[in-house]
């Protein structure tokens, strides 16, 4: 995890949650606050919005994911706030990882898009790819 | 409504002719009247009640009488105010000049200028004379400002009108210059006056008519045609319709200000400028949802680009996220690129504009998503409203 770490993550989230009920398990999860349309941790600034590629009848296909309910973009915080100091990438996928496990032990499917898919799959059990589709 | 086959941009809109008679540029309709401190023009808007003063009349009463001190200013905070109750033989009287042809004639050198001459003359404003509202000090670039409190005189009134006149003309010169229909297109037919009032569509069909035969004789007087059907089958791809002139929740001022923060950011990123709000904020018939909703409706920006910009865009490492440029094999990034490119819809944070959308949230209090589109793909179509073109620039 060097300089050019690129935090930029989307998560994809399935769950039976609307979208204020998903909003404050991350809350929750993450210890962070709502501003705005986003919700803003120690590290992370994550944005939920529905997703416009749901659709309920494919999520069980190989790249169901794609069709998911829900999608979370995901950025360090210091790229919203000039004042905010770096943030350490080893902490910010910890606190990562720790979202995307809470959730699923809550009953909702969760695939990362990251650049550290590898740490994911590591600290979390799984993630999707071609030759691992099926959601534990 | 039948479909012609003649070529927009054989239109020649400098020599459109309204009410049968034909452009006449050295005519100084702005001149003092003699015996009056005001002109045609000015005494004309200043007038307290134009619709009563001159319907029906072929000589409208108060035209180059000087108009009271307190009568009620017409430009409002959009630049032009509308209302939607003018009725449909008032505003044809207009158009045609049977009640106002003084006015008509002076601004008659193209059609978008009667339509802000009619939307300026139907609703008083009182915006203007109030001295707080600083945006209309020098409104006709005079560098001259009103004594707080006096508002403005007609004549700057009439200025001003002629300014928004020459902007809305001069985009579309650059707009036709360019071969860009659909710009031409949005610029006469999505005036506030037209999406307001369906007299505003038959004025907007007519005029269209005559400037190149673009519409059936019989779809002019047909008052259940919209404007948008006309670009729908003239100018614009078929599943595209034209948008509100601006989106709802921001008033017109902020949406200048809007488009030009991401004129600018697309600008910067050389992404070009062909960029526009969609979706349930600028649909006529949409329902966004508010503020006070958990998931309150965005503003969803759009910069549209050819297919081939998309294939460069995707595959440049300043553009988008490594992540889509280059994924690792097998990766959930593969599954995600391979469906922007079906889809030709590159998301924000792909394509590092989240922190942008952020600023602009701050700013404007809505959320903002900005995607890059493909020209003519899944996410090309539906109600499109193009970021506004200068308020500021002609004031």
């Amino acid at each position: 995890m060097g300089e050019d770490f690129e935090f930029n993550c989307r998560l994809f989230v399935h769950s039976k949650k609307d979208i204020q009920q998903l909003r404050e398990s991350i809350v929750g999860i993450s210890s962070g606050i709502i501003i705005g349309s986003s919700i803003e941790t120690d590290y992370m600034h994550i944005k939920l919005s529905k997703w416009n590629g749901f659709d309920p009848d494919r999520i069980n296909e190989h790249r169901g994911f794609l069709h998911y309910k829900y999608s979370a973009e995901i950025d360090s915080i210091s790229d919203f706030y000039e004042n905010k100091g770096p943030v350490n990438p080893e902490v910010f996928c910890e606190q990562l990882c720790n979202i995307i496990k809470e959730l699923r032990e809550q009953g909702d499917l969760v695939v990362a898009s990251s650049d550290y898919e590898d740490v994911v799959v590591e600290k979390t059990g799984w993630n999707w790819s071609e030759s691992t589709p099926v959601h534990p | 409504m039948s479909q012609t086959t003649q070529s927009p941009q054989t239109a020649d809109f400098s020599a459109l002719e309204v009410g049968g008679q034909l452009n006449d540029a050295t005519i100084d309709y702005m001149q003092p009247i003699s015996g009056s401190e005001q002109s045609d023009l000015g005494a004309y808007l200043a007038a307290p009640q134009p619709m009563t003063n001159t319907q029906g009349s072929s000589t409208p009463s108060r035209i180059g009488a000087p108009a009271p001190d307190d009568a009620p200013l017409l430009v409002g905070d959009t630049g032009v105010e509308y209302g939607p109750d003018i009725s449909f033989g008032a505003y044809t009287q207009r158009l045609l000049g049977m009640g106002a042809s003084v006015p008509i004639n002076g601004i008659k050198n193209f059609a978008v200028g009667l339509w802000d001459m009619g939307a300026a003359i139907f609703r008083p404003s009182e915006s203007l004379s109030n001295e707080t509202n600083f945006e209309y000090l020098d409104i006709d670039g005079s560098g001259t400002y009103p004594e707080p409190g006096s508002g403005l005189t007609s004549d700057k009134i009439g200025m001003a009108l002629n300014a928004s006149i020459n902007q809305s003309n001069e985009n579309i010169r650059l707009a036709k210059a360019s071969g860009n229909d659909w710009s031409v297109g949005w610029e006469l037919g999505n005036h506030s006056l037209i999406q307001a009032t369906g007299v505003g569509e038959f004025a907007g069909l007519s005029l269209l008519s005559k400037a190149g035969g673009l519409v059936s004789s019989a779809s002019i007087f047909n008052r259940s045609t919209r404007a948008e059907d006309v670009f729908d089958l003239n100018f614009a791809p078929s599943n595209i319709k034209l948008g509100l002139p601006v989106p709802e929740g921001l008033t017109a001022r902020q949406f200048d200000k809007f488009s030009s923060m991401i004129r600018t950011k697309a600008d910067e990123l050389g992404l070009g400028d062909d960029v526009f709000v969609q979706g349930s904020r600028v649909d006529p018939y949409g329902n966004p949802r508010p503020l006070t909703d958990p998931d309150p409706s965005d503003f969803d920006v759009a910069i549209r680009v050819s297919p081939e910009r998309f294939n460069e865009i995707i595959n440049d490492p300043n553009l988008v996220r490594k992540r889509l440029y280059s994924p690792n094999p097998g990766s959930s990034n593969v599954a995600l690129r391979e469906t922007a490119i079906q889809d030709g819809r590159i998301h924000a944070g792909e394509a590092k504009f989240s922190t942008f959308a952020k600023q602009l949230e701050k700013r404007f209090g809505y959320p903002v998503d900005i995607s890059i589109v493909r020209q003519g793909g899944k996410f090309d179509h539906g109600y499109q409203t193009p970021l506004s073109f200068g308020f500021d620039e002609w004031k």
